[in-house]
């Protein structure tokens, strides 16, 4: 009844009880964002190892096609296959826009030798693997740039803890009774967690990145070529 | 390229920055319970008949 006088335990009783529940909730929702974040991670390491195998199917390919076409498709992927791995944020751009302007140029060569070869299946699964490799690009680019877990997640994530710790200290406040260590370790633990879920879904930058080792082992294998 | 909200900020602030304020709400709302616990004797007597 409203403005009924509350006794201590009527106010501390129900706040003890709703606190679980949000914790409960907030356990829920960073579940759903780590898998969220755990798939788009996933994504992008297998779509790397796809692009890898791609490359290196269309570089074995490009050896049968004639010259001078072998030796330009060549002298092509050793180039890309660099401009592939991503280690550095800041020259990102860069390196897709070259990306872009090599697939234009062994396109070009694809059509020359489409035209000059006529329908021999060499040249066929050459063209094949040259458009596994083109769409690889995009689906790596989306992949990393633009599936992120959506912004409106990470916001009521970063809400939902802070307000959830709130409720924990206002249920203490209510007891009379807090340890520093518990409120520490809560805080410590909700904020490493959501600071995983961030991480998991910053693809070139953090603690957790994707493995880049199927492309620097191709480069690598080129190099020693 | 997308963004994200907390793209621009290096992943140690945001530990540290999400375990400060997390911090600072669990103290504001154990002040918040502490204020509403004092009140509630005070709202006992008051509606004491008598």
């Amino acid at each position: 009844v409203a403005g009924a006088p509350r006794a201590s335990g009527e106010i501390s009783g129900p706040t003890g009880m709703i606190v679980g529940s949000i914790l409960a909730l907030m356990a829920f929702l960073l579940a759903i964002a780590m898998g969220m974040a755990a798939d788009r991670f996933d994504t992008r390491r297998g779509l790397v190892l796809q692009e890898g195998n791609a490359i290196g199917t269309t570089l074995l390919r490009g050896g049968y096609v004639p010259e001078p076409h072998s030796t330009q498709l060549e002298a092509l992927l050793r180039e890309y296959v660099p401009l592939r791995i991503v280690d550095d944020q800041e020259e990102l751009q860069a390196q897709i826009a070259r990306s872009v302007e090599i697939h234009d140029e062994m396109w070009t060569i694809a059509e020359e030798l489409a035209r000059e070869s006529g329908e021999r299946p060499v040249v066929a699964i050459f063209i094949e693997s040259l458009n596994e490799t083109i769409d690889l690009h995009t689906s790596r680019v989306t992949a990393g740039l633009y599936a992120r877990v959506p912004p409106t997640v990470i916001w009521f994530l970063v809400a939902g803890v802070v307000l959830s710790v709130a409720m924990v200290g206002y249920n203490a406040g209510l007891t009379g009774r807090r340890s520093t260590i518990t409120a520490v370790m809560l805080a410590v633990v909700l904020s490493a967690v959501v600071a995983l879920v961030v991480d998991l879904d910053r693809p070139a930058e953090g603690v957790i990145r994707t493995s880049q080792q199927p492309l620097i082992d191709l480069r690598d294998s080129l190099d020693g070529r | 390229m997308s963004q994200q909200p907390l793209d621009d900020i290096p992943l140690l602030v945001v530990v540290a920055a999400l375990f400060v304020v997390t911090l600072a709400f669990y103290e504001l709302g154990y002040r918040i319970g502490r204020w509403r616990e004092r009140r509630a004797p005070q709202a006992r007597s008051r509606g004491r008949p008598a």
